[in-house]
Order: structure tokens, then sequence, then C-alpha cells
């Protein structure tokens, strides 16, 4: 089995990586092929552009917020120094619930798109960050809420995210 | 303004000194009016008019030096004699001073505007300062705009923050250090790689010596190189403890510089009330000065801009209500002038301050007669009242024992917004009165509402902070020290009302243990005891707002990280107080009695990434009437072990992510988890497996061959009776 340390620590450093590739300014090279973060989540194959996405890292300390718990907001979430509103992406989305996760490596994943307040989200397993031709993309029929498009991959469709969309039904539970 | 200036402009240069003089002057011309030869005061304001004509010179606003310039003629023919100061001139002067410090709210690129909307009154202005003044007040001048400043959040939240150029030496200097002292952790890195290597090397010599039984070399060279890395260890260690400690020293000087940076005196927060008062009284036809004390006492520059329009509501309530008219303070045998005053100082790490007037004070007995005839009260019950509780009656929305409406503060200010105000800060408010002899407004706040020394407190397995001004005591007690009801907790001789602080912030209930452990919070005579999870110790805080997004949380007023790193969220204790007065009268949030549901069995988290292990497990210790949560590996048993209480941990080592052995190091490194039991259990049985088990903090190392057998719950109910 390999060491669990050196593991997380080669992710994070994969992750900051490639987070930090696309989001400088080289990453206009290949404006046609965005980066998507691919991850599992309650048993199904998710994604979001990265560009959309801040950070990810191993889930540390998490506080629920009295009085405002609910089964979308569920509280908030220690990331680099900061407390970020954590929701659930399962009630987010409207995705199964109890769905056993046999490799779950629960990951905290901080959204920041440049146009909205972070918010952050623990999935289930993260496989990492991969260039994906949008020509490839395909649009779910029937539309889905929340999904963009489905992108295949080696491991089966995944449902890319509207992240404006998702963060849209996470601020509505504050409002 | 001090230090590096190259991160501003000039005219940021020019706003930051045309505001020090513009207060100098303002609040030299309303002392110079009661003290028209102070001869001090008046070459203080001839040199302030002296500078901000200086300066605006360098930045090119002539408008604004011809306007200083006369003014600064005008303080000049005072000291040569040829000149008096009347009250017609004083308020020329301050419309010079009004006019200028428009400047040091608008941004460069609005000078020229500024310039073309203003040459007329500039010109009139600087005609009338250069000609003889008469008693007759001149047409031209302006006065400083009384309205109350609404209470919304200062447009100058985000500018300059003025630090000297003392402190940013000692900031930039420990920043320095702490650069310095941090890259020796590369060291310890660097060690810790050599400590692994050495590690492989005894594990391949113990390794070898299995396969040799009769041969000791290999046990030797392992004890030996066992032998040399201890003392490497130690040695490391100590160097560690040092360097630690150095650490801790740096960041500590360096919080608090950084702290210190945020804090202004008194003073500032408050020179601009005395021409307040002033333009105030004169338009009423009264006759008052104010007086500040405490100028020097430094103030949290949030709480400070806080301040400001509470503090200006009740000056306005003094000179409009409180104040009387000259002819009538001399009838009653006072000085014609009345004396207002503001004072700040620090007690018991709050900042008291009070606005104190010498006029008619507040009768009581208006007060309970509109407390009859609104129907607030019946009669007998407000015959009983004290003054003390009749005064509470004016911060209620729309109370007013006045039938006169005056432009200035209708019919009587609002003190329902002075109170609002005083809470949205975590403070409070009282009034004291005499009639006849006037009335104190006693206003308690956080000097800071950047740090907190704070109690922390276990609510539903997170950490809750109280600030430890709000605190009247802890008690941790027996449960023979609870009413047989339950809803009170007797102490010696006190008695007090019990809450449950689960069941108040809408989580949980507190578990009932054979300890309560209770917050006893309010004054002497109001105090309401939360009952707590358990105590964690005090600790510094660094307060940060909430996310606005989740707009005003009840009960809450920021939060924090503690040192360890895990968020805190910190207590509203007057908020929870308002509650809990309330909550007496309909018994919420009471503490359960004993045949409640928080009396669950023991509960214990399994931590296994079989699902079969883990249901097996789940199966056997509910049937044995434990309550039991799972979890899949060791970062999700972290997260559980964080937010809940439990009474035992079961987990296996071989997990995917964080694996057992790392979550029995992680939890062992928290004094909170100290003296949960925790029982290993796994398919690998040997000697090393057990003794790494052991090492990293279980309690016992089970084979999960047993976990069918009696053996497994046997050992559960012996780590739970431990």
């Amino acid at each position: 089995m390999p060491d669990a340390g050196t593991e997380s620590r080669g992710f994070r450093e994969d992750v900051a990586r490639w987070l930090e590739a696309l989001q400088s300014p080289e990453s206009a090279d290949l404006p046609s092929h965005p980066n998507l973060l691919f991850f599992r989540h309650a048993g199904v194959e998710l994604a979001f552009r990265a560009i959309d996405v801040g950070t990810v890292e191993a889930v540390s300390h998490t506080h629920r917020v009295p009085h405002r718990q609910g089964e979308v907001f569920r509280g908030l979430a220690a990331t680099r120094g900061d407390l970020v509103p954590l929701g659930d992406l399962s009630a987010a989305i409207d995705l199964p619930r109890d769905g056993d996760e046999p490799n779950r490596v629960p990951r905290l994943v901080v959204l920041s798109p440049a146009d909205a307040d972070s918010w952050t989200l623990i999935v289930d397993v993260v496989h990492g960050v991969e260039l994906s031709d949008p020509d490839s993309w395909r649009t779910p029929e029937p539309a889905m809420p929340f999904v963009d498009s489905i992108v295949e991959t080696p491991r089966g469709d995944a449902r890319l995210l509207d992240t404006a969309a998702v963060i849209e039904g996470l601020e509505a539970v504050l409002r | 303004m001090s230090g590096d200036l190259s991160g501003f402009s000039m005219f940021d240069l020019f706003r930051d000194e045309a505001r020090t003089h513009g207060d100098v002057i303002s609040r030299g011309l309303v002392d110079l009016e009661s003290d028209p030869t102070n001869e001090k005061l008046i070459e203080a304001l001839m040199r302030a008019a002296h500078s901000l004509k200086g300066a605006a010179r360098i930045v090119g606003l002539d408008l604004a030096v011809g306007v200083a310039h006369a003014m600064e003629d005008a303080m000049v023919a005072v000291q040569k004699g040829e000149a008096v100061i009347t009250p017609t001139r004083v308020d020329q002067l301050l419309a010079g001073a009004d006019l200028l410090a428009q400047l040091t709210e608008i941004e460069e690129s609005g000078v020229d505007d500024w310039t073309m909307s203003n040459v007329a009154a500039a010109d009139t202005l600087v005609t009338d300062l250069r000609t003889p003044v008469t008693d007759t007040p001149s047409a031209s001048t302006k006065k400083m705009d009384a309205t109350p400043p609404a209470p919304t959040e200062s447009p100058r939240e985000d500018g300059a923050v003025r630090v000297t150029a003392t402190r940013l030496d000692q900031i930039m200097r420990l920043a320095g250090e702490s650069l310095v002292e941090s890259r020796r952790f590369r060291g310890v890195r660097e060690y810790l790689v050599q400590l692994r290597r050495q590690h492989r090397t005894i594990q391949s010599h113990l390794r070898e010596a299995r396969l040799q039984p009769n041969d000791d070399t290999m046990v030797d060279l392992a004890r030996r190189q066992a032998a040399r890395t201890e003392l490497e260890l130690a040695e490391h260690q100590d160097q560690l403890d040092i360097f630690l400690g150095r650490l801790e020293e740096l960041a500590d000087s360096l919080y608090n510089q950084v702290v210190g940076s945020r804090m202004r005196p008194f003073d500032e927060g408050v020179a601009m009330f005395p021409r307040l008062v002033r333009d105030l009284s004169k338009d009423l036809g009264k006759k008052a000065v104010l007086q500040i004390e405490g100028e020097t006492v430094p103030v949290d520059r949030d709480v400070l801009r806080d301040l400001e329009a509470p503090l200006t509501h009740m000056l306005r309530n003094c000179v409009d209500h409180g104040v009387e008219p000259p002819a009538d303070r001399i009838a009653s045998g006072k000085p014609e002038v009345a004396t207002i005053i503001v004072a700040a100082r620090h007690q018991g790490g709050r900042l008291h301050v009070t606005v104190e007037d010498d006029g008619r004070g507040i009768d009581p007995e208006r007060i309970r007669s509109k407390v009859i005839d609104r129907g607030l009260a019946d009669t007998a019950v407000a015959q009983a009242l004290t003054n003390q509780e009749l005064y509470e009656f004016l911060f209620l929305p729309g109370f007013s024992t006045t039938s006169e409406v005056t432009d200035v503060s209708g019919r009587g200010v609002g003190l329902d917004v002075v109170q609002t105000m005083v809470q949205d800060i975590s403070g409070g408010v009282r009034i004291e009165s005499e009639p006849g002899r006037g009335t104190t407004f006693r206003l308690t706040l956080p000097v800071t509402r950047s740090v907190v020394r704070a109690l922390i407190a276990d609510i539903g397995g997170e950490s809750y902070a109280f600030p430890l001004p709000h605190i009247a005591r802890i008690e941790k007690v027996t449960r023979e020290a609870l009413s047989d009801d339950r809803r009170r907790l007797q102490v010696g001789e006190d008695n007090v009302e019990l809450l449950d602080a689960g069941t108040l912030l809408e989580l949980d209930p507190v578990r009932s243990g054979s300890w309560v452990h209770a917050v006893v919070i309010g004054d002497e005579e109001d105090q309401y005891a939360l009952q707590v999870d358990g105590f964690h110790g005090e600790e510094d805080m660094l307060v940060r707002p909430l996310d606005p997004r989740l707009g005003r949380v009840p009960h809450l007023t920021a939060a924090a990280f503690r040192e360890n790193g895990e968020p805190v969220l910190i207590i509203d204790v007057e908020d929870v107080l308002r509650t809990a007065r309330r909550a007496v009268v309909d018994h919420a949030f009471e503490v359960q009695p004993e045949s409640a549901p928080a009396q669950a069995g023991p509960r214990i988290l399994v931590v296994d990434d079989s699902i079969t292990v883990r249901e097996a497990q789940r199966a056997i210790l509910t049937r044995h009437g434990y309550d039991v949560d799972l979890a899949v590996d060791g970062a999700e048993g972290w997260e559980r072990l964080q937010r809940g209480e439990y009474d035992l941990l079961i987990t296996d080592v071989d997990m995917p992510g964080m694996n057992g052995i790392e979550l029995v190091q992680t939890l062992r490194r928290q004094k909170r988890f100290d003296d949960l039991p925790v029982a290993v259990v796994s398919y690998k049985d040997d000697v090393a497996q057990r003794q790494l088990g052991l090492d990293a903090g279980a309690t016992v190392y089970l084979s999960k061959h047993v976990i069918n057998d009696d053996q497994f719950i046997e050992t559960v109910r012996s780590l739970l009776q431990s």
C-alpha cells in the first residue's frame, strides 16, 4: 500500500500545479481545450471547469453554524486561513443519497469562480485535472438541472456541472 | 501617516494632513469661543491654518490656499491685537474649516468639480474674513450639518490607516526575523528525512536478524543504530523546543504590534463633537460646552467608527432635552452654561464610555405614567418599578416622555436606535439620572473587535468562544448541584437558571454526564447558567467577521481560529442573555430531565473501509445497546470525531487516505481526546504491527478475527468502563 502521506502530498502538488497552469496567462494557449476537474460523488462521475476551482485540499476542519444548518448549507470549512461556506453537493444538485463509495478519499473542493463568492464542497473522490475537447461534449438529453454537458472519460460519462447554477443553488439557501 | 509613503499619492498625503489640521482648527475654535484671549490656542490655530495653506499649495489647490491664507491672516490679526474673536468670526473660521474639510472626502479626480462649485462661497468667505467683524452673524457663513450620521458603513472603511514610523519599523523587524526563523524549518525537514532513513536501516537489520535467529550481529547493529538515533532525536528535540519558543515569541510580538496599529486614541473619534454641541446649543438658544476626558485611551478604529452614530444621538438628546435654557438654569441655581462630559476609560477589559450632562434629568414619574397610559404595564406593576427599570422603557421603539416635537431630535431621540447600534458592536447601554441634576448614559463596549480573549467551550462536539469580559464565572459541578427539576443550578448561595446551550443554538442537546459544565453569564442581579459539554481553557483569538452571506446569525458575533487551527464561533453573550430572559418565561432551552433521549447509551465510532466489516461491527455493537456511527476512512473518522462526541473509537489500520495509525496519532495530538479509548482492529496481527498501533496511542490492538467472538464485545465493555 502506498504511503498515505506521500500519496496525499503528491496529489496536492499535482492539483496545485494543474490549477496554477490553468489559471496563469499561459492557459490562453489552449483556449479551446479547457481543463476540467474530474471527481466522483455519491457514485456519480462529475466535473467542474478547473478555472472555477480555487483549490482542492484534504478535509481538515469544519464547523456547523447554529440557526443556519440545513440540507444544503452544512457550515463553514477552514481553508487556507479562511472560513468558507460548506455546501452539500448531493443535496444541492439532487444526487442520490447514501451511495456507498468504496474508495472514498474525501477532498475539499473550493469553488472560486471569478464572478461569485467562494463555496466549499466535500466530494468522495477526486480524479484530477485533465484537458478536455469541447467538441466531444454532448448536451444532456433530457436536460439535467445543474449539468452543462456530458463529457466522456475512461471512467465513463461525467456530468460537467454548471458552476454558476450550482453556486446559485447554494446561495439560494442562505437568502 | 509616516514610514513608507510610496504607495500614497500627493493628494492622499494632503487629505491626511488636511484632516489633522482641520480637527485642530474645529476643536480649537470651539474652545476659543469660550476663551477668546488664549494666546496658545490662537498660536495653534494660526499654525494649523498656515500648514494647511502650505499643503494645499503643494498639490495646486489655489482655492484652498486662498481660504487657508485668509484664516491664517485672521488669526494673525488677533495675535497682533488688531482684531478680537467674536462669535461671528468663529462662525466664519468654522465655515472655512468646513469648506476645507470637504477636500478630505473627495477623490483627486473630483477636485476640479469641487473648485468650480465652491469658487463663489470661497470668495465670499475670504472677503468676510478680511473684513472687520460686528456682533451680527455673517450671512455668507455655513454651519456644520448637525444631522446625526446614518448608521451605515463608513466610506473610509478601506482607506489608509495611520501607523507610526516606530511601530512600522518594529513590524518590519519582527516580520524579517520571522522569515529568517521560519527557514530553519528546512533543517528540521532534512533531519526528518535522515531519521526516516535511519529508521529503515533499523527495520532492515531487524528483518535480517529474524532470518538469522542465531546471529546477534544484526540485532546489535539495530540496537546501536537505535541508540544513536535516540541521542540525535533528543538533541534535535531540544533545538526544536528552542526554535519553537522563539517562533512563538516572534509571532506573538508581531501579532501584538499589528493589533496595536489598529488602536487609535479616543480623542480621534470624538474630535467633531465639541463643534456639534456648540452649533446645536446655539441653534436652540442654549449654552453648553462639551468636555472630553480620556482623550488618549486607545480604542480599536472600528469601535471608534461605530461609536460615532450612537454618541451623536446621545449628545443631540442631551442638548435638546437635557440641557435647560440659560434663564431656567440660572433660576435653578446652576451655571448658565451647561457642561456635557464624554469620558472614556478601560476597565475589566472593556471600554467604558459615559455621556453625562448637568441638565434637568429624567423624571421617572413621567415615564411611569406613560407606561401606564400606553398599557405597557398595569398600574400595580408600574408602581412597583424601580427608577432603573423605568429608564429601560426609554429604549423601547417610539417611547418618549415628551410631547414636544423638535427639528433636532423629534420627540426624544430614538434611544432604541442607540441601543441597537451599541448592541451591534457587542456592547450595552444603561441610563442613570437624577431629576434636576442631570443624566448619564453608560456604554460598555469591547476595546477592540479584532482580538478577544475567550473561554473555549464545547457545545455539540464543536468549539464556541465566550469572550471573558462577558462571563461572570464558570462552574464544573456534580449533578447534585442541580435542582430536582434540573432547571436551576445551586452553587453555594447562588441559585441560577440553567439553560441548555445546545438547544439554544438549535444543535443537539448537551449530553449529560456525571459532571455539569456551565458558563454563568449576566450581572449579579440577572444571571443565567448555560450548560455546555465541557471547557477547553482560555485563548486569545483574532476575530474575523462571519461571512456576510450568512446574514445576522442569532447568538453569534464572529468567528476565529483556535491556536490549533480549529475554527471557533464566538458567542454573542448579550444576545444570549436577551434570549435567556425570554426563554425562562416559556421554559425553552431548559436542560432535559433524566428520562430525555439525551441519555443515550455509549456512543461508538467505527472506522473501516470495508463495508462488510463496518456492518458486522455495527450489528454486534447495536445488538448490545450501543449507539454506533460509521466512517469509511481515517479522514471521515477524524471529521466525525471533531463534530460529535464519542465514548470509544474502533478503527481499522489499512485504509485509503488517512489510515488508522494516522487517525490515532492525529487525535492523540489533541488534549480533548486524551481520555478517549481507542481500539485498533486489523487483520495484521504481528508483534511489530501491534506495537505500531499501541505506540500511535491505541488503547488496545485487536485482531479482526475476534470480531465475532465474545472477546470483541468484552473488550468494548472493558474499554468503556475504564
